[in-house]
């Protein structure tokens, strides 16, 4: 069935609009982060909730730092120190999720520019095309807020991608990536990924506002892998004619009923370090 | 391609075959889930000296009424403004109402998949494709392990087990969708509401009311699964899967929709 171009266009329209009225929510949350980052830098914070963050972030961040050799006594002290580690940790956090951001669109777009990704035939080609643009937006928009927070919370903006996995997982797979199908599927392991790290730290930062911007964000992201499975069950199934929006149902391989959601709970066991993407 | 009865009952056999597979899995994720309560100063306000299910409802939604009608999905009932007296969560208070919500929740969401399969087997919903009795299925599944993990937290609390559904959803949505459920558009409609339903209140749950990072963990580790439900849903209705960059709370339920 040939994609309708003009159905494609409203359905955009009525996003953007739907992601209009979520910016100014996300606004009205951002607004909220400056709020609970001054009220707790007034006063104080509360360590009964944050004893277990203390003493697993605190630790990671002063054992990896004085394992590269970068702590003094005096420093290492300082970095145990409860009023510090947390609110440096919750910068760190902030952070190392807006480097999973930029990493995210940057996978995107030079996933896109691969020639393969170029001559998909349509509908699939336009509805890849619609969701690339789409997933990089909202990855921009949750980059932005991670960032919100951070700088909220006393840090500075990340504007780079998390090093680690660009130099350990990304840069080593690109060359990789053979076709649609390969490509789909990183993506989908990069999403999951992001939703993960997110998860962990719903679990691990203090500050209420900077857990709320994750608990928001993870989902979305858990969206956009739940998409990206589908579509590689259908190309995995000879069925690329079906990747579209609104795809006639009763030809769909019955394994795309599921494909979307292979687990019950969202794990954290691909979660990254909170310090990781932390700037330097 | 219509789906038979026999290929129901055998696609379901087969799926639940998969799902016992994978409940070690789950179960030691509760099991990691409790340990971390164990580790927990707030374990003790889990249901011990938290507030009362009433009184979660007024810090959820504090004074902005915007905020209450949000939460409450535009579902008007006499025990939405109500005392704790208004929930049925067994007299649970603090988190454990929450919990009890849940698994309502998940109770009535798998009700509702079971009497849509129930439909689709007798020919009531006229040709339902293979992949939408895959997703009923599946999804039900996954419905039913959310609901094993929260009444788990119950019964590890030394509470009774929900075994009921959120009355206050399935009379106000559920029972007279279903009255006029004809085909499977229908039913996917109707279950895209549930689910939307779930993920608002497992983030309303994680953003305003659950105080024991265990239930947040659990909370946060199922509303990302109700919005791939959704994301699949929209997609197969025609609709841009992923529609908003950040989750909502809208049409949240609290603590005080009647169980039974």
């Amino acid at each position: 069935m040939p994609i309708d171009n003009r159905a494609l266009t409203e359905l955009m329209e009525q996003s953007d609009d739907l992601h209009s009225d979520a910016m100014r929510t996300t606004k009205a949350g951002l607004a909220d982060v400056v709020e609970q980052g001054r009220a707790r830098r007034a006063s104080g914070v509360d360590l009964d909730e944050t004893t277990t963050y203390q003493s697993t972030r605190t630790d990671l961040l002063t054992k990896s730092l004085a394992g590269m050799g970068l702590l003094g006594v005096g420093l290492t002290k300082l970095f145990a120190s409860p009023a510090f580690g947390q609110a440096s940790m919750d910068v760190q956090a902030a952070q190392t999720a807006a480097s999973i951001e930029n990493l995210a669109i940057a996978v995107y777009n030079q996933a896109a520019a691969l020639p393969f990704m170029q001559n998909i035939p349509d509908p699939a080609g336009s509805t890849v095309v619609a969701f690339v643009t789409k997933t990089v937006q909202q990855h921009t928009d949750h980059m932005k807020a991670f960032n919100a927070a951070a700088t909220n919370l006393g840090g500075t903006a990340q504007d780079k991608p998390d090093q680690v996995v660009l130099d350990s997982v990304v840069t080593p797979a690109l060359p990789t990536l053979q076709g649609p199908l390969d490509v789909v599927k990183f993506a989908a392991q990069l999403e999951l990924v992001a939703a993960e790290t997110y998860l962990a730290e719903v679990g691990a930062v203090s500050d209420k506002a900077l857990r709320n911007t994750f608990a928001s964000i993870m989902g979305v992201e858990n969206q956009h892998r739940a998409i990206l499975l589908e579509v590689a069950a259908l190309l995995e199934a000879g069925a690329v004619q079906l990747v579209m929006v609104g795809p006639p149902a009763d030809q769909l391989p019955a394994a795309a009923g599921s494909a979307g959601f292979p687990d019950s709970f969202l794990k954290t066991d691909q979660a990254r370090p909170a310090t990781e993407g932390a700037v330097k | 391609m219509q789906i038979s009865e026999a290929q129901l009952s055998s696609l379901t056999q087969d799926l639940d075959d998969m799902h016992r597979a994978t409940l070690p899995k789950m179960q030691e994720a509760i099991a990691e889930l409790r340990s971390d309560e164990g580790a927990s100063r707030r374990t003790f306000l889990f249901g011990a000296a938290g507030l009362t299910a009433g009184a979660l409802v007024v810090v959820a939604c504090g004074s902005d009424n915007n905020a209450s009608n949000r939460a409450s999905g535009g579902i008007v009932t006499p025990s939405s403004s109500s005392s704790s007296s208004g929930g049925s969560g067994g007299g649970l208070t603090g988190d454990l109402a929450v919990a009890a919500l849940a698994a309502s929740l998940e109770n009535l969401a798998v009700q509702t998949y079971q009497a849509g399969l129930d439909a689709a087997a007798q020919g009531k919903l006229g040709m339902v494709p293979p992949a939408i009795a895959t997703f009923a299925t599946t999804v039900q599944m996954q419905h039913k392990d959310h609901a094993a993990a929260w009444n788990s937290i119950l019964t590890g609390a030394g509470k009774p087990a929900v075994t009921g559904v959120d009355k206050t959803v399935q009379d106000a949505v559920v029972t007279p969708a279903l009255a006029n459920v004809h085909n499977v558009v229908d039913l996917a409609k109707l279950a895209l509401q549930l689910e939307d339903v779930a993920a608002a209140t497992y983030l309303n749950g994680i953003q305003n009311v659950l105080q024991d990072v265990a239930g947040i963990k659990v909370s946060g580790s199922i509303q990302p699964v109700e919005m791939q439900h959704s994301a699949v849903l929209h997609l197969v209705l025609g609709d841009y899967p992923i529609p908003d960059s950040f989750a909502k709370v809208d049409g949240a339920r609290t603590p005080t929709d009647t169980i039974g």
